[in-house]
């Protein structure tokens, strides 16, 4: 901590510039050894520029056209070109889509066929992929998938929220899987999920509320789990689950805002997981929708169950699903 | 992507990094693009299998590698051999896994792969992935991949011998929490053994009661330990049964269904109160005590009667009290001192 600068606003330009660089960087080995991460990384580059006010950053007809040309004949995504499908990238394609404003660029009915034919329809789960792994994150991204596209109907929804009741655990969280510990980014897929399919009563929010806003430390950010380090990604698994839960006051707002913005890369542009270290652009995202739900200036609001500008969600005429509480 | 420090290398570092990386990005790129060609014209050969093998080597997580790592080998040397062979090509697949993994002790598709192995094999050895996952939660008591794996096998053990490995692994997760009450994924796995436990013992009353009282003990030295650690307190608060959420749970049938009386409940809670009330004497400032006291009186108001406005007034200066002591949550307090004073309001 003490040998970064501490950062007291937010570099919007550096970080436009940042966002827009990283595919320059074809001289580095981890850009090689991310490829499998590409479409992802779109995704979260483009959310942040969108925040930024700076959509356009990102030359439309290219990201519509890169994205196009990782879907497969199954209807599924992949990372990147010629990669396998996954759930997790056809709901990154499907968000950059919405955002760009261009599903119709891609066959929709063949990815609401996918996606509805990785639900287990005995247990309600959701497997990544044809390989069979089931997690929670999965059934996050069918159903956001799905309300996207406003084809909810191509699963059993009731089946799927009982899977996800499965991993609630005795601290009102949830894990990956029925007996897994509770995990904050798993606790946004599950609680997001939920606020999805107007489920909501279904979360102990007061229990839940209370292990959510103990995860800030005293240095302001905020951890996963009990007694683990802090991290900025946090500041969106965390800060969205209180929010969708009408709870967001019950942290410290000024003392999030000061762990972020010190985590900014003041040279090169970026977030990084913690001060001091290296920027990327997953936790550029995670830091600027943070600071959006923190209503910190010059930012566009976020969507806390989406996790897309909230004039996106607006534009495709989706309703808010989660419980509103001004920032006192 | 996680905890890398940032550095500024001098130009001329910079140079020779970008050198020396050039000619790592080009092998690289080659091995990805014959694994990939290879995979496009379906080649599932051994050239093939060795090129994911180089790859996985240096990127365990390029899922679609582990995909046709497992084509070639379902296409290939598991097809038509002997069940030897098969369990010998896979347990060679664990020996390379357990590379990986040292290496690579959180990623998914380590995980994944194994499971797969274990599940393809003629003869898995559960014990043994037993032992080995004992061993990573000695390095890495808190390693989530890890106690998920280890949720996975036992049920696979189980089966396999045809015993109960409840009590067994909830000895395991006491063996953890002695080793540090701030092992907050050994309480969460007491918490999901704990009810089987009752359940496969058919305990009756008196032995359940036993049981639960020596978990009060357990938690109470916890939290005596270290009154600012949240693990244990939220482990006592689920004992209690006060959330909601238990109100559907395994325990609550065992605990509450077996109709602990009002009174016994009673019994419990002042119990408890006077438990954390001694605590809170010799830690003043024990944010953690007040909340917890908070919650067991506001259950106790609901059990008795008499004394509503004076447990009410407490409980107003407890939430005071932590608005002065705990800043980062002050608005929380607030809200529940304000859901006090309304409903004292709504009942006068």
């Amino acid at each position: 901590m003490d040998t970064s600068e501490k950062q007291t606003r937010l570099l919007v330009d550096l970080h436009v510039k940042y966002i827009q660089s990283l595919d320059t960087k074809k001289d580095d080995l981890e850009y090689w050894l991310t490829e499998h991460l590409r479409l992802s990384g779109v995704y979260w580059g483009l959310t942040a520029l969108d925040l930024l006010n700076n959509v356009d950053a990102l030359k439309k007809e290219d990201v519509v056209k890169y994205v196009v040309s990782c879907q497969h004949d199954n209807g599924g995504f992949s990372g990147h070109i010629g990669h396998d499908p996954h759930l997790l990238y056809t709901l990154y394609a499907v968000q950059i889509l919405v955002i760009e404003d261009a599903l119709d660029a891609v066959n929709v009915d063949k990815i609401v066929e996918y996606v509805a034919s990785r639900q287990d329809r005995d247990t309600g789960a959701f497997t990544g992929d044809e390989w069979g792994e089931i997690d929670t994150r999965f059934s996050y991204c069918a159903l956001s998938c799905l309300s996207l596209l406003k084809r909810l109907d191509a699963v059993n929804v009731s089946k799927a929220v009982e899977f996800i009741m499965l991993c609630k655990n005795f601290d009102g969280g949830f894990g990956n899987s029925p007996g897994a510990e509770s995990h904050a980014a798993q606790i946004f897929c599950c609680v997001g999920a939920l606020a999805i399919v107007n489920s909501l009563h279904l979360v102990d929010a007061d229990l839940l509320g209370w292990w959510l806003c103990e995860r800030q430390l005293k240095n302001g950010g905020l951890n996963g789990r009990p007694e683990k380090l802090e991290d900025v990604c946090y500041s969106w698994w965390v800060l969205s689950t209180l929010s969708i839960l009408g709870r967001l006051h019950w942290i410290n707002r000024e003392k999030l805002i000061e762990f972020v913005l010190t985590a900014q890369d003041s040279e090169g542009g970026g977030i990084a997981d913690r001060p001091g270290d290296m920027a990327d652009v997953f936790h550029t995202l995670f830091g600027l929708t943070g600071l959006s739900l923190l209503e910190y200036p010059d930012l566009k609001p976020v969507d806390p169950v989406y996790c897309l500008p909230k004039h996106v969600v607006q534009r495709i005429g989706l309703a808010e699903r989660y419980h509103h509480k001004e920032f006192q | 992507m996680h905890a890398r420090k940032r550095a500024k290398p001098s130009a001329e570092a910079e140079k020779h990094r970008k050198e020396k990386e050039a000619t790592k990005i080009k092998e690289y790129k080659n091995l990805v693009e014959s694994c990939f060609q290879k995979k496009d014209k379906k080649e599932f050969d051994n050239d093939a299998f060795i090129l994911t093998t180089n790859i996985l080597s240096q990127n365990p997580d390029f899922y679609t590698i582990w995909n046709f790592r497992r084509l070639i080998l379902l296409s290939g040397t598991l097809k038509e051999c002997s069940e030897e062979e098969k369990q010998q090509t896979l347990s060679s697949e664990l020996i390379f896994l357990q590379e990986l993994f040292q290496l690579n002790p959180k990623s998914y598709w380590i995980f994944n792969h194994r499971r797969w192995c274990l599940e393809t094999m003629p003869n898995p050895d559960w014990n043994k992935e037993l032992q080995l996952i004992g061993k990573v939660l000695e390095l890495d008591a808190r390693n989530f991949h890890a106690w998920d794996y280890r949720r996975y096998v036992t049920p696979k053990l189980s089966y396999a011998t045809e015993t109960s490995l409840t009590q067994t692994e909830f000895d395991f997760t006491t063996t953890k929490i002695n080793q540090s009450f701030s092992n907050y994924s050994a309480w969460h796995q007491r918490s999901k053994l704990l009810p089987i436990l009752i359940k496969e013992k058919n305990l009756d009353e008196l032995e359940k009661k036993k049981l639960i009282d020596k978990e009060f003990e357990l938690v109470k030295a916890a939290f005596y330990t270290d009154p600012d650690d949240q693990s244990a307190w939220l482990y006592h608060r689920w004992l209690i049964g006060q959330g909601s959420n238990i109100s559907t749970s395994q325990m609550d049938e065992e605990i509450k269904d077996s109709s602990i009386k009002s009174s016994e409940r009673i019994e419990l809670l002042q119990r408890e109160i006077n438990v954390v009330r001694e605590l809170l004497e010799l830690e003043p400032d024990s944010k953690f005590c007040l909340q917890t006291l908070i919650t067991l009186l506001s259950e106790l108001k609901t059990n008795t009667k008499e004394g509503s406005k004076k447990i009410d007034d407490e409980i107003i200066t407890f939430c005071d009290r932590l608005i002065k002591i705990d800043k980062f949550r002050t608005k929380r307090y607030e809200d529940l001192r304000s859901k006090i004073t309304l409903s004292q309001q709504q009942n006068h």
